[in-house]
């Protein structure tokens, strides 16, 4: 052993002085992050916001932003609590925010306010319309998005669920709580202690078609569109326009259904594959294939009826939005298909036969607990194993 | 091609494919790993003084699943013990040998002329490649002598070359193939003797278009020869995955390749076979690309055992900003912990990762259930659902989710938003 080595070599001793780190492979990743994800969902929802506007002036801006800064607030908040248990997520809050404040039903626009007694308290005109917002962005966050964050996954849609408990709770006992008061009065529904028994659902009738040409092909309730397009005698144009392209009922998440496919399908592109469209389409797709059906059996115009239930209400926000949330929807491509077309389904159901509008997040949140077993629906087989 | 293969890699290999190879001065002291295949454990077969020369065997086993390992250097060994090996992501036993600049050479392979290769018995030529300590030189570690002796009652039918080099930043095979095609040539006509002159087929990346004239100019010879030059994924660079998109075949899973009459090898393993044969030079030198965050990328012959720091010296890269130095690719290669680990038969590439331009990774957070590890998976595996069923302790349902299959290409990792690292959990192999 005449030479030592001229360099010391690593023992086993030095893995604890490492001069590289080291981590597992790939060393390489993708461009997308959740928060790339969320800021992109939050950009095209400001987009929603900032078309409400035309419909309902700042008062869905003010809603949104209240709703927003509400949400990130008590993220914010929760954070320093909870330290790495709920970690900073301040693009996920704001998204959150934002999708309550779109799902929250505002009532028709001070412009064209109904009389006084025909409005429910969660309308325009008082505080109540920030106070609640803010109150459901609050208890959502909190309570839905966090804690049920902390179980290891989310089961229902935070937003859904809150939405659905706070005002069902609040004003259960007097009329649908979900739904503005004005659309109380159009016998587009009936709420449930109404209809349960008895009286005619306007939707399953002929008249149904009728019904729907009076509410939104009409100036009576809706000063702001006096036969733009269309005529007393034929009044179809405006309510296409009504249906397509711009709406003053009351969710700012379906003021405008053209603009809601539009960002929402550029958010599919942008952000391939990464959302789950398979639930939208599939949802459109029943809900088209339901409401054909529901033209030949109970009569009506067909086209009228399609239109109402694809775009009637928020319910195409929720199909691109709200159904999409990664979290509480199933993994496999046909778990998804069977979620959407479930949800389609059950809020048809809900909406038709218990004459409950606004009965989308209810159908949500039923098919959200669906989710733990749709996950071990349609498993594919592995390469080499068919 | 009926393969759903969403996720497409961008390469980054422009520069290093235009850099000639060159040979790299032999290290002062060589570190030579005594695992660096696949299979049964060697033993060293010199201890501390002994005299060794170049090529000479340094360690091997009796079992038939090993391969041997030369010295790549003429000197003394000075010590057995440990270095970090890269194959295994752990430190192992190694024999390090220091340089005494004699060149003596090991005559135990003795070098056959190509008019000699039609008089030689496959034994012969499968117990060269043995003795030569060729194992799969594109990742896998697999020795090559198991894979030219398959079943007797299998024919095969296709001997496929694997010219996809998939790893995102590697280049040493492309520049493999356009300098020593000749070479390429020499070894298939051994593989195709040994195998039973099955056909040929060479597939590479439509975007190797030197490599592919090359090719063309050389092969056009040789009988029963297909060059399939398609923009072939990072994925279809496994081989089950290549077969499927050459020939629409899946294998069944947990079967070897040879069920199917095909055999897959790599370039730089053929290459690696010629020069065992023709040359008498057992696996003693790889080529390797060095590149990444570096000023001018390198290919490189390079002596199996040089020391990874040695070469970062020699070129000067700056051992500051150094974040991390991966070998074998950045997809599927191994981060390492020191730069005194040495290049191994698996080293195809040296990516050097620098603290300024390098900016790591995601940090891992709650999984936000996206599904695109689900779609992304070239096998159609469940990345996600077998990972919780593996965080939960649930190995049965992970593998009822055929979590075995995994081979740990990293593309789920790869497109995962929330930064969980996937492949290496499932696949389970070192990291």
């Amino acid at each position: 052993m005449e030479a030592t080595p001229k360099k010391t070599y690593v023992s086993r001793a030095s893995m604890t002085n490492r001069e590289l780190v080291t981590e597992p492979s790939p060393h390489v990743t993708g461009r997308m992050t959740k928060d790339l994800l969320m800021k992109c969902t939050f950009f095209a929802l400001c987009i929603i916001a900032a078309v409400s506007y035309l419909s309902y002036g700042f008062d869905s801006i003010i809603i949104s932003a209240i709703s927003v800064l509400v949400a990130v607030t008590c993220d914010y908040l929760l954070s320093l609590i909870m330290k790495e248990k709920g970690p900073l997520n301040t693009n996920s809050a704001a998204v959150f925010g934002l999708i309550v404040a779109m799902s929250y039903s505002l009532g028709l626009p001070k412009a064209m306010a109904l009389p006084e007694s025909l409005t429910i308290p969660t309308l325009a005109g008082g505080y109540e319309q920030y106070m609640y917002p803010a109150l459901i962005s609050a208890v959502g966050l909190i309570v839905f998005k966090k804690l049920q964050g902390l179980a290891g996954r989310k089961y229902v849609n935070p937003a859904a669920i809150t939405k659905l408990l706070i005002l069902g709770l609040l004003f259960m006992p007097t009329i649908s709580s979900l739904v503005p008061a004005d659309h109380n009065q159009m016998d587009l529904k009936n709420p449930l202690i109404k209809g349960a028994f008895g009286d005619y659902y306007p939707m399953e009738t002929a008249i149904f078609g009728a019904t729907l040409i009076t509410c939104y092909g009409s100036p009576s309730l809706n000063p702001a569109n006096p036969y733009t397009f269309g005529t007393a005698e034929n009044p179809l144009p405006d309510v296409l326009y009504n249906m397509l392209v711009q709406k003053y009922h009351g969710w700012i998440g379906g003021v405008s259904s053209i603009t809601v496919m539009a960002v929402g399908i550029c958010l599919f592109a942008l952000c391939r594959g990464y959302i789950k469209w398979r639930i939208t389409l599939a949802y459109l797709v029943t809900t088209m294939l339901f409401s054909i059906g529901m033209g030949y059996i109970y009569g009506g115009d067909i086209i009228l009826r399609l239109l109402f239930h694809l775009f009637m209400g928020s319910s195409i926000f929720m199909a691109f939005f709200m159904a999409t949330d990664p979290a509480t929807t199933p993994l496999t491509d046909l778990g998804q298909i069977i979620f959407g077309s479930g949800l389609a389904i059950l809020t048809m159901l809900i909406q038709v036969y218990m004459g409950f509008l606004g009965g989308s997040v209810l159908a949500l949140v039923i098919m959200n607990l669906t989710v733990p077993f749709l996950d071990r629906v349609g498993i594919r087989k592995p390469f080499g194993r068919r | 091609m009926n393969l759903k293969l969403t996720v497409k890699i961008e390469e980054r290999k422009e520069k290093a494919r235009k850099i000639p190879i060159e040979v790299f001065p032999d290290p002062e002291t060589a570190v030579v790993l005594i695992l660096q295949h696949v299979g049964a454990s060697n033993g060293p077969l010199v201890s501390e003084g002994d005299k060794v020369s170049i090529g000479q065997k340094i360690a091997d086993s009796e079992e038939r699943t090993s391969a041997p390992v030369h010295s790549p250097i003429s000197g003394k060994v000075v010590k057995i013990g440990d270095a970090y090996n890269p194959c295994y992501g752990e430190f192992s036993d190694a024999i390090f040998i220091e340089n005494d600049r004699e060149r003596r050479k090991d005559k135990t392979l003795q070098p056959i002329s190509e008019s000699e290769l039609k008089e030689v018995s496959n034994d012969f030529l499968i117990k060269r490649v043995r003795e030569a300590g060729i194992i799969g030189l594109g990742g896998a570690g697999f020795p090559t002598h198991l894979k030219l002796s398959p079943p007797s009652d299998k024919p095969i039918k296709y001997l496929v070359v694997n010219a996809c080099e998939s790893e995102i930043y590697d280049a040493s095979d492309e520049r493999l193939l356009i300098e020593k095609a000749s070479n390429l040539l020499k070894g298939v006509k051994v593989m195709r003797k040994v195998l039973g002159s099955p056909e040929v087929v060479i597939a590479t990346k439509d975007n190797k278009i030197e490599a592919v004239e090359r090719l063309k100019e050389v092969f056009s010879e040789e009988p029963e020869t297909r060059i399939v030059a398609k923009p072939f994924t990072y994925q279809q660079g496994d081989a089950a995955l290549l077969q499927k998109a050459l020939f629409g075949w899946e294998v069944p899973a947990g079967n070897r390749s040879y069920e199917m009459g095909v055999i897959v090898h790599n370039v730089a393993t053929i290459n690696a076979v010629a020069k065992a044969v023709f040359e008498g030079e057992p696996l003693i030198s790889r080529i390797t690309t060095l590149t990444g965050d570096v000023e001018e990328p390198k290919n490189l012959l390079v002596k199996i055992g040089t020391p990874i720091g040695h070469i970062l010296d020699h070129f000067k890269v700056d051992p500051n900003d150094m974040q991390k130095v991966v070998l074998g690719g950045v997809m599927m290669g191994n981060s390492i912990p020191t730069t005194e680990t040495p290049v191994t038969k698996l080293t195809s590439s040296i990516i050097v990762l620098s603290k300024s331009k390098y900016k790591h990774v995601k940090r891992r957070t709650d999984c936000i259930r996206c599904s695109k590890c689900i779609s992304a998976c070239p096998l159609r595996l469940h990345p996600i659902s077998i990972l919780e069923a593996l965080e939960k302790g649930d190995i049965e349902r992970a593998k009822r989710l055929y979590s075995t299959d995994c081979f740990g290409c990293g593309i789920c990792s790869y497109v995962c938003p929330s930064g969980i690292p996937l492949a290496r959990t499932i696949c389970g192999v070192c990291y």
